[in-house]
């Protein structure tokens, strides 16, 4: 490797959104190693940093391209070359390369002779390729949202404002937007404006370090984790964990300065969840919670600028914070004044759905009875009359002033008013659990009642969008039906309830008696939908054709399936799975055939026909299987009934090794088909192993 | 000067904004829920001429309205409405020298940029910026649009709207907007809150739904037939009228949310009309405020249909 040279490289501009920073920083690395990379310019190191206020790349690259020295390859030598002369094409192709026509040669490759000239070029000094890298590898860079400034035709993140590219010591010519490059950065907006003269790659961390910006991203992100730490640690308590605003934070500051803000704890009536959402969503502050993990009315405040006094910046903030708090308690106060649910359902009943599917409250009125139907139909005795009850109160608290206001906490706000107005702590649970799970992450229902009423309030929308055609495209998902159908496969997996969704499909359409289904066959569109949802949710950890063999059995015992795909997937390592597959394929093969003759009855096994000694084995042992599997199943061991069918493998091997199953004798026929059959019944009731690969 | 008042904001930032450059124009006399609603910024801000404009305008927002009662809720506000176009480089150097005039100093309060995306559906604008932070205080939208009328823009226009009360509460230290000093002896209560009263009454309460249903449909009759006759300005004020109407209606709850969204797209659909039209009537005027030497590098606004 030639000598090596240091590259400075930094782009400024007006702050950068928190989300943007992260992704624009890797990408931008990214876009100028693969610049460099394609530019025959070796990379030694690089290092990156940034800030809402600047990307930086430093990297030790070598001074010059290495020589290219290639051969390249032109048309076939039949077309181009005549009597050892290049033609037309030839010549067309070296001129291409740059090469002089002299110069060409054939090569000998497995498709034939080709036209071949070597291309040789003396790398150029990186200082001369740089420019035009760094300038792509700008114009490149994608983000969530770009846009225009001044009069410029250039899109970037926000507006871009300031280049360093320094190599060397010495500035490289970029220019992108309406901006050259320098060798002067930028401290702190407002502690340290002026210009820093930047050098070298050693020296830049340093030299805004000096200029209250700390330029690397995890340098900032555990500084603020030991400030708020310390702050809750003088009041006695923890920071409510919560690692994407730690995130979002340390993006929003270029350095890290943090204070403590307490409010009036009369505020702490509140329901947490408005309060910390007050706290964090608006204002990005670390709510503080104690030992039990009830909240402090105390929060710490993370700001950018060093501050001559930060009781100044506390002030300010809490002045923020109070006037959401006044905000918040307003609301929470005329919402109680109503003393019920009573206005809220008025209010409910005049708020449309979806056309077709009535009023709020009368998906309310729905979810109440589907809920209770699952909760009877799931014997949990306990749960169906809060189930009843919860579901007919969980949409109230839609017209609330305070859901209105916080849109994000729809249930909990429900669930604090029930408590309010006198509902048992059980029918407010099961309001605060009526979302869950929210997402991939998020746990499903604690409750019984919880579970009927969340699953009953997203088999209410699944069906009812289906029944009015409104299914989820590839792009467009507008009422969260993905997301609901995981969800309902997730608490039944994790509720370990018994119930297929071929059933709840059906209770869902006999409860909904007030919808007019203007789709066709929208229930078995619904169970499509079930089935995708649930193969996606299998694949990501194991084989789609292990998934497919499962679910082609059927998906009625939801609970067995993903025990069943996880014994099937271990059982595919062991030796006698293969053999076995190859063996249960040629069992369907013959089968198949038959299927016409058979289709009314299957016939039974004839013990005392069977002749051979390798056909005796194999129904043997097949009765022998046949027992295990019940075992196996009594006890919902698909790792046993995988056992189970395993001990098949030799029997099925010598059987087809040594019997003809399509012999003349019919009766001796109809009996080996008979075993045969007994076999395809008992792999079946697993899986059909002749759909794996 | 000192900025003690509430007056001293507004007349600090006239002279900072005209110091530099811009036209100090005044309210559009037509009722609107945001200073962006003034043809001022509204239409300007389209089209290939440059602009530089500051002024206040006083702000409805009928379903903010408290009654008076919540320290910082109004019906009714003050915004500090700036335009520049194109933005300049030292654009947010501006802003903050502006907060400085105000006595704002930078060193002694956390100022910061927030990422905000504005967005006006009933204007068919949009643009990228910040909200901009005073110890945690939203004090400022900052926006880049990016499209206005359903247009893109070209150039792009930095719009800053000072919350003037906002700013006001932070400067005088108080809790209410109520109990700020308008000037050194009138508090803004004094000035305000009968009408804070009486159009929460009005907005909530009183407002004739039907006849409102009616004017709205008037207002927007009205603004399809001047917009038909290029009369752009009159036409914008009956579309802003409409605008306002159903801001009315939508106090008194009156419109559901599905008719709401129709409504939305009503307006919407007159502003990006009327943008249109705005535009068609510069071009025959021959854009007068662009300077000769930019016409080349605007040369698509003077491409008449035939030709684009």
């Amino acid at each position: 490797m030639s000598k090596t040279m240091n590259l400075v490289f930094e782009v400024g501009c007006e702050d950068l959104p928190a989300r943007f920073v992260n992704p624009a920083l890797s990408s931008l690395a990214e876009s100028i190693k693969t610049g460099l990379a394609d530019q025959r310019i070796d990379v030694k190191k690089i290092s990156t940093y940034a800030t809402p206020r600047r990307l930086a790349i430093i990297a030790d690259i070598s001074e010059s391209q290495s020589d290219l020295s290639e051969e390249r390859t032109g048309p076939p030598a039949k077309f181009a070359m005549k009597d050892g002369e290049p033609q037309k094409a030839a010549i067309g192709f070296a001129k291409g390369q740059g090469v002089d026509p002299k110069d060409i040669y054939i090569v000998t490759t497995k498709k034939g002779d080709y036209v071949a000239v070597k291309v040789e070029e003396k790398g150029a000094p990186s200082a001369d390729v740089l420019p035009a890298i760094l300038e792509s590898a700008l114009g490149d860079l994608k983000f969530p949202k770009s846009m225009r400034w001044g009069s410029l035709r250039t899109s970037f993140g926000r507006p871009l404002r300031w280049m360093v590219a320094v190599l060397d010591g010495k500035t490289l010519p970029v220019h992108f937007a309406n901006v050259d490059s320098g060798n002067q950065t930028f401290g702190h907006r407002f502690s340290a404006p002026n210009a820093i003269t930047i050098t070298d790659g050693d020296q830049y961390q340093n030299a805004l370090a000096k200029a209250d910006v700390v330029v690397d991203f995890d340098e900032r992100k555990s500084t603020i984790r030991t400030l708020v730490d310390g702050i809750a640690d003088s009041k006695n308590g923890k920071i409510v964990d919560d690692i994407d605003l730690l995130n979002e934070v340390s993006n929003l500051v270029e350095k890290p300065h943090a204070v403590l803000v307490e409010y009036a704890e009369s505020y702490l009536e509140l329901p947490d969840e408005v309060l910390i959402s007050s706290m964090r969503k608006h204002q990005r502050y670390f709510a503080i919670q104690r030992s039990d993990g009830t909240l402090t009315n105390a929060c710490a405040v993370v700001y950018n600028t060093p501050v001559k006094d930060p009781t100044v910046v506390a002030a300010g903030n809490l002045r923020v914070l109070k006037a959401r708090l006044d905000d918040a308690r307003f609301f929470w106060d005329q919402d109680l004044k109503h003393g019920g649910f009573g206005a809220f359902d008025e209010r409910l009943k005049k708020v449309v759905w979806i056309r077709g599917l009535g009023s709020m409250f009368d998906r309310a009125q729905r979810i109440a009875n589907l809920a209770e139907s699952i909760a009877n139909r799931l014997e949990l005795k306990d749960a169906s009359e809060t189930a009843h009850k919860a579901g007919a109160l969980c949409k109230s608290d839609l017209t609330s002033q305070m859901v209105v206001e916080f849109t994000d906490l729809q249930g909990v706000i429900g669930a604090a008013y029930a408590t309010k107005f006198g509902e048992s702590d059980a029918v407010a649970l099961a309001i605060a659990e009526q979302y869950l799970p929210k997402g991939s992450n998020d746990s499903t229902p604690t409750s019984d009642a919880g579970s009927c009423v969340a699953i009953a309030e997203k088999m209410d929308a699944i069906f009812g969008c289906f029944a009015m055609g409104i299914e989820p495209k590839a792009t467009a998902d507008p009422y969260g039906l993905r997301r609901s159908t995981i969800g309902v496969i997730r608490i039944l997996q994790d509720r370990g309830y018994q119930i297929s969704i071929r059933e709840l499909i059906s209770m869902t359409r006999d409860n909904a008696k007030d919808i007019t289904p203007t789709n066709d066959g929208y229930e078995d569109k619904i169970f499509q939908f079930f089935r995708a949802r649930l193969k996606a949710q299998l694949g990501s950890n194991y084989d789609g054709d292990i998934i497919e063999a499962v679910l082609a059995v059927g998906m009625d015992d939801i609970l067995s399936v993903s025990d069943r795909v996880d014994a099937l997937s271990k059982f595919r390592s062991d030796p006698n799975f293969e053999p076995l597959t190859a063996g249960f394929k040629r069992v369907v093969n013959i089968l198949r055939k038959q299927a016409k003759e058979y289709a009314d009855e299957k016939p039974n096994v004839e013990v005392s026909q069977l002749v051979e000694e390798n056909e005796k084995e194999l129904y043997e042992a097949s009765e022998t299987a046949e027992k295990a599997l019940a075992a196996a199943l009594e006890n919902r061991s698909w790792t046993g009934a995988c056992e189970a069918l395993s001990a098949l493998r030799s029997p099925v091997d010598a059987f087809f090794d040594n019997i003809m199953v399509m012999v003349d004798d019919p009766d001796l026929k109809k009996n080996r088909l008979a075993i045969l059959f007994k076999l395809e019944a008992l792999f079946l009731q697993v899986a059909d192993l002749s759909i794996v690969d | 000067m000192t900025v003690k008042n509430f007056q001293d904001i507004f007349l600090t930032l006239q002279r900072f904004w005209a110091d530099h450059g811009c036209v100090i124009q005044q309210p559009w006399d037509v009722e609107k829920g945001a200073g962006t609603y003034n043809a001022a910024t509204f239409l300007r801000a389209l089209g290939p001429e440059p602009w530089n404009v500051a002024y206040v305008e006083p702000c409805r927002r009928p379903t903010d309205g408290r009654y008076g009662e919540n320290p910082n809720r109004l019906g009714a506000y003050y915004q500090f409405q700036v335009l520049l176009k194109p933005s300049p480089d030292n654009v947010l150097e501006l802003y903050f020298e502006s907060l400085r005039e105000l006595g704002i100093d930078p060193m002694a309060h956390d100022l910061r940029l927030v990422e905000d995306d504005w967005e006006q559906p009933t204007l068919g604008a949009w643009g990228l910026g910040w909200e901009v932070w005073i110890d945690g205080m939203e004090a400022t939208q900052f926006t880049y649009f990016q499209q206005v009328g359903g247009v893109e823009l070209d150039p792009i226009s930095a719009e800053i709207t000072y919350g003037l009360e906002r700013i006001a509460t932070y400067l005088q230290n108080q809790d209410s907007i109520f109990d700020l000093k308008w000037s050194d002896d009138i508090s803004y209560r004094q000035i305000r809150h009968q009408e804070e009263v009486e159009f929460s009454t009005f907005n909530f309460e009183e407002a004739d739904t039907e006849k409102h249903f009616r004017w709205f449909e008037e207002y927007k009759d009205q603004a399809e037939e001047l917009m038909k006759k290029e009369l752009v300005f009159p036409a914008y004020d009956f579309i802003m009228k409409a605008g306002h109407a159903f801001n009315v209606l939508d106090a008194r709850s009156a419109i559901s949310v599905t008719e709401r969204q129709k409504y939305i797209r009503v307006i919407r659909g007159l502003s990006c009309q009327v943008a249109e039209a705005y535009l068609k009537k510069r071009q025959t005027l021959d854009f007068p405020m662009l300077q000769e030497n930019e016409r080349e590098r605007y040369a698509k606004y003077f491409a008449t249909e035939e030709s684009s």
